[in-house]
């Protein structure tokens, strides 16, 4: 029989040696998919096959269907309490020992309650390593006072007939800055108020202007499971993109996941945009310093052009003048008249071009 | 036994575990697989030392000298799909810098455990498979917030393991 194995090795502080697994009773099946109406039960079977040398023990359960912190399907811990499959799913030994390198059918039964909610639930039948040698002892758990369990669980769906509502929504969508390392991060949140299970699989495209180039990023799909809400779920690009500024495109196809033949049903894609700016706070504080730099430049400069041409005459340059003529004509520094006129070497003067010529050199006193 | 005012602190020092890493053996050559992470409340409970404290990097352990392929190691006779993703490893085979547990060598996730986080994303869509054994190892930091208040706190980590296919295998 094909199978996964899950084998745990030991822990530094943990004895327990588990390597087991478990599949259900019906051959080639992967997961259960049940359609059972409130008020009825149906019974089923896994199997757990004992792969290592020492006899085990363990608990088997049923546990209802979570989100973990990324979106995808996870399932509750055994501790937590439970709402539907988790309460619904009955074991008549919920501690079984299995002989080493022996598999053995365990039966359980799932019953509906009469006032369950129609609709589609997502959980799972669990068989995990026995808590009961890593109970609380010091000797067992050891100084660093952390205990390893280990557990593998069949996907469980229940379909209960009746109304079905689908309501979920896309309740948020953010850039959350970069972390240190440059790369950007967004964030999505999404609630399923429906009896529903919606599947959800977000992209982003990063657009700059040219030449920055269009680049995207998907994420794995994530179960929304009826009545739960994921928040704050975050993408943090793969790489550091160039300095600039974006238009970013949020993508998110969603779709009914029809429990019954495990299809996807009812898509639908939704989309939001924003824009952001890539570019480190100390480079645009740079740049506005020096923009603010080459404006006081300017306006010095400027100033100091106005301040030196005030009380100038004009000059007309007449053919064959050069500016040692025209400096030599009016008494003054041939040097001051090229600064004046902003003249460079090699100081071609231009017939008719206006001059401004400074005052006159006063005489100096003898 | 770490303390208070120790901003993290390591269950193997800083180092790579080299004899302890997880084994996952898939011997039906249709379908993928999930390998999640989860850790229970801390007892007794507390509102300083919570399980977001707790941090995990994967890594391969190259001592064992199996192939290596996206930070997961496949024992000699795996056959199939080797494209499994462990989004929370560390490339190097050497790490002692704790700043790798608080924030993002890992691409596009986050390393707390907060929730159940991946550690082994290899889902398949049929009639793609594998069959053989991979390896993978966990290290674990754990942020002891100042001021909290001296005890002795117990936690659980579960691994758990499921079938994780889209499609239908026949």
């Amino acid at each position: 029989m094909a199978i996964i194995g899950l084998a745990l090795l030991a822990a530094p502080v943990s004895a327990a040696l588990a390597e087991f697994s478990v599949v259900p009773a019906t051959p080639n099946e992967r997961q259960f998919n049940f359609t059972i109406p409130a008020g009825q039960s149906l019974d089923e079977s896994i199997i757990v096959n004992n792969l290592g040398n020492n006899a085990i023990t363990v608990d088997v359960y049923g546990a209802d269907g979570t989100n973990s912190s990324q979106g995808t399907f996870s399932l509750t811990s055994k501790s937590h309490e439970q709402k539907h499959i988790g309460t619904w799913v009955r074991f008549e030994n919920p501690t079984v020992t299995i002989p080493a390198k022996q598999a053995i059918t365990i039966p359980f039964t799932i019953s509906v309650p009469d006032n369950a909610t129609p609709g589609n639930y997502g959980g799972g039948v669990a068989v995990q390593a026995s808590s009961a040698e890593l109970k609380g002892e010091e000797e067992a758990i050891g100084p660093g006072a952390v205990s390893t369990s280990a557990r593998i669980y069949i996907r469980t769906f229940v379909k209960i007939p009746g109304e079905k509502i689908s309501n979920y929504q896309w309740t948020a969508f953010g850039f959350n800055h970069q972390d240190e390392s440059n790369k950007p991060r967004f964030f999505f949140s999404f609630k399923n108020n429906g009896n529903t299970i919606i599947l959800v699989q977000p992209e982003i495209t990063l657009k700059g202007l040219p030449p920055l180039k269009e680049s995207t990023l998907t994420m794995s799909e994530m179960t929304l499971q009826p009545g739960t809400s994921l928040d704050n779920i975050e993408l943090r690009w793969d790489e550091q993109p160039p300095v600039g500024f974006y238009f970013v495109d949020a993508k998110v196809d969603f779709s009914e996941l029809d429990i019954t033949n495990d299809q996807r049903i009812n898509e639908e894609t939704q989309t939001r945009s924003i824009r952001i700016n890539l570019t480190p706070t100390y480079i645009i504080v740079l740049t506005v310093v020096i923009i603010l730099a080459a404006i006081l430049f300017c306006v010095f400069a400027t100033l100091s052009i106005v301040k030196m041409r005030s009380g100038c005459c004009e000059h007309k340059v007449l053919p064959g003048e050069t500016i040692t003529s025209i400096a030599k004509k009016h008494n003054v520094n041939w040097k001051k008249l090229a600064q004046i006129n902003k003249l460079k070497s090699p100081y071609t003067l231009k017939e008719g071009r206006i001059l401004f010529v400074p005052p006159i050199n006063p005489p100096s006193k003898k | 036994m770490p303390i208070a005012d120790t901003a993290l602190v390591s269950d193997t020092d800083g180092n790579l575990p080299v004899e302890r890493h997880l084994t996952i053996s898939d011997t039906r050559g249709c379908g993928g697989l999930t390998l999640q992470i989860q850790a229970a409340a801390f007892t007794p409970a507390s509102t300083q030392i919570i399980p977001a404290d707790i941090r995990v990097v994967t890594s391969t352990n190259d001592q064992l000298n199996e192939t290596v392929i996206g930070n997961v190691e496949y024992i000699s006779g795996f056959a199939g799909d080797q494209t499994i993703t462990a989004p929370r490893s560390v490339a190097s085979t050497t790490f002692s810098d704790s700043t790798l547990f608080t924030n993002a060598p890992f691409d596009t996730v986050d390393n707390t455990l907060t929730g159940a986080i991946n550690l082994l994303d290899g889902d398949l869509t049929a009639p793609a498979g594998r069959t053989g054994q991979m390896h993978v190892s966990t290290s674990f930091y754990l942020l002891v917030p100042k001021l909290t208040l001296p005890d002795r706190y117990y936690t659980t980590l579960t691994y758990t393991l499921s079938d994780n296919t889209i499609g239908v295998c026949p």
